[in-house]
């Protein structure tokens, strides 16, 4: 789907005489092994972070550069999931190997998908993402003596990491297994977006008109760049099934793909980053009013994104440089 | 002379609406043409015609041996449509290098080659596309149709709204393109006399049709053609 205009969006970016210092790009990282050094009793909250921050970066390349906003995401990091599950439980347990394989079928799922819900625009793709995600669920939760119907796949037990690493209970293996597969998915993303093929994503996001103008097929674009968010989805996915060692419907579900929508306009689209700012204090937000105030969390998820939509437009990564801006005392329009 | 772009008998429009009517038009190698007429007589939409923005109802366009008729716009441009949009349509969440890079194909015009043609767009060259001024967007403009390597360019307007400064400076840059010959250039212009004294050749649309094909300076020396064509006084020449 276009969005109908991001120029405002893109007006919130930084100048180019005020780009971040490179050292600050290093802040996430280091914040994570910190973290754990300071606070180990947190490394399996921390693994599930991560999961869901590549998995809410998978989706920025989609809503944030392409400009495809989907409300099916989780189909194809359930695809992963149970992929990886399933492998492991007839014999695929080296768990880099069964990442890779989840990768490519939820690479080939979501060019299947993408073949065909991206001939459509706007509300049309928004509904063919739910019903993709619906389709894949109900699937899952008919075909029982693969799937494990509603009560989920148990019983999945990964080998070493690289023959060294056990997957220990404390979850420290998980989180350094998990902290790298993201740093590698990461350095990937941030090569593709600013290569030519991301440039003219954010092109067709901005004005595929225009593109067209000057030669640039859409159609294929596009589905490239859904084909390899698949692909990442699915990597995510697999990480959640070698790390938690189990997969539950709701890996597929409407609420998982809304809920990553969510963490990923908390941070701010279309930003990298983004994902790393939205999604901690999404799951710790989440923690936390589970614990105190169960029965209202959803209302505290409507009021955070209510102030977001009115106060915070671009996430609060849009919100800190519009901060940072004014302290310079300068303004881009 | 084998014509570059050739429009025949070209009826086109949005939808069902008809705005360019029975229009015909044969353009050779290094041919400059002005498309001049009041607001509202399909000028723009002549160019989206070629572009393939609009909807062909009739007739047929080729570029050379090819006919492009039936070809979506991106294929246009790669076959070598290069055009300039009246919008400018400047990607600004892209720097002014990476909206040339977006667009570059092989062939002379290189983007150091365009850097040397707009000096301007060199020493901002990491700006984003909302952080430079009006001129310089449509420098860019230009020049990101330029680095497609088109055979044909098609300029829409792109002097509106620009300061006389600036547009000498385009004017420069126009001129510079006409004399290295090889490229059509088909120019939209409301300063009519400019575009007269630019392109040795002018059409003249009027609800769509063209009522006066022919020499520039035959139009700019005929005070009746001029006020009917145009509804200028006088003469210019």
């Amino acid at each position: 789907m276009s969005a109908p205009s991001n120029s405002a969006l893109a007006r919130l970016r930084l100048p180019a005489a005020l780009a971040l210092p490179a050292w600050l790009k290093a802040v996430p990282w280091v914040a994570a092994l910190a973290t754990y050094f300071f606070a180990p009793q947190y490394a399996p909250l921390l693994t599930q972070i991560f999961i869901m921050i590549l998995f809410a970066m998978s989706l920025d390349l989609l809503v944030g550069y392409t400009g495809i906003v989907s409300l099916g995401h989780a189909a194809l990091f359930g695809t992963g999931a149970y992929l990886a599950g399933i492998l492991c439980l007839r014999g695929l347990t080296d768990p880099l190997a069964s990442a890779l394989v989840a990768m490519a079928v939820a690479a080939a799922v979501g060019f299947a998908f993408g073949s065909l819900m991206l001939r459509t625009k706007g509300l049309a793709f928004l509904m063919l993402s739910v019903s993709s995600a619906m389709l894949l669920y109900e699937i899952a939760n008919k075909a029982t003596a693969i799937t494990g119907g509603d009560d989920g796949l148990q019983g999945i037990a990964f080998s070493r990491v690289l023959g060294i690493w056990e997957f220990d209970f404390e979850g420290t293996i998980a989180f350094f297994y998990s902290l790298a597969i993201l740093f590698l998915a990461f350095a990937f993303m941030q090569r593709l977006v600013n290569s030519p093929f991301g440039w003219s994503l954010r092109g067709i996001r901005e004005n595929d008109l225009r593109m067209k103008a000057i030669g640039c097929q859409i159609y294929r674009r596009r589905l490239t760049a859904y084909t390899i968010a698949a692909a990442l989805a699915g990597l995510a996915g697999a990480l959640q099934a070698q790390c938690t060692g189990f997969v539950a419907l709701n890996s597929l579900s409407f609420e998982l793909s809304g809920a990553v929508l969510i963490m990923l306009i908390v941070g701010g689209s279309g930003r990298l980053y983004g994902p790393f700012f939205g999604v901690p204090i999404y799951m710790i937000a989440q923690d936390y009013l589970a614990k105190n105030d169960p029965t209202n969390w959803f209302l505290w998820q409507g009021v955070i994104l209510l102030a977001l939509v009115f106060f915070a437009r671009g996430g609060l990564l849009g919100l800190a440089e519009r901060g940072f801006l004014r302290g310079f005392g300068k303004g881009t329009e | 002379m084998e014509p570059v772009l050739k429009l025949d008998r070209v009826t086109a429009g949005y939808g069902p609406t008809v705005i360019i009517e029975d229009l015909s038009l044969a353009l050779a190698a290094g041919e400059v043409l002005a498309v001049l007429g009041r607001n509202g007589v399909g000028k723009s939409t002549l160019m989206r015609t070629i572009t393939g923005q609009t909807r062909l109802h009739s007739g047929r366009i080729s570029l050379g041996e090819l006919a492009i008729s039936e070809l979506p716009s991106y294929r246009r441009a790669l076959a070598g449509i290069g055009y300039v949009p009246q919008e400018r349509d400047i990607f600004t969440a892209l720097t002014i290098e990476e909206n040339l890079k977006i667009a570059a194909r092989p062939g002379r015009w290189t983007i150091d080659a365009i850097f040397d043609l707009f000096p301007n767009l060199a020493s901002r060259r990491r700006n984003h596309g909302n952080e430079i001024s009006g001129g310089e967007q449509q420098m860019l403009s230009i020049g990101r149709a330029l680095v497609g390597n088109p055979k044909v360019l098609l300029l829409d307007e792109p002097m509106e709204g620009l300061a006389p400064v600036i547009v000498e400076q385009i004017l420069g840059v126009l001129n510079t393109l006409r004399a290295s010959g090889g490229l059509v250039i088909i120019l939209v212009e409301q300063y009519a006399l400019m575009a007269l004294e630019f392109a040795p050749r002018t059409i003249v649309l009027d609800r769509g049709r063209a009522i006066f094909d022919g020499k520039s300076a035959e139009l700019a020396g005929n005070a009746q053609l001029m006020s009917s064509c145009l509804g200028l006084s006088g003469a210019l020449g």
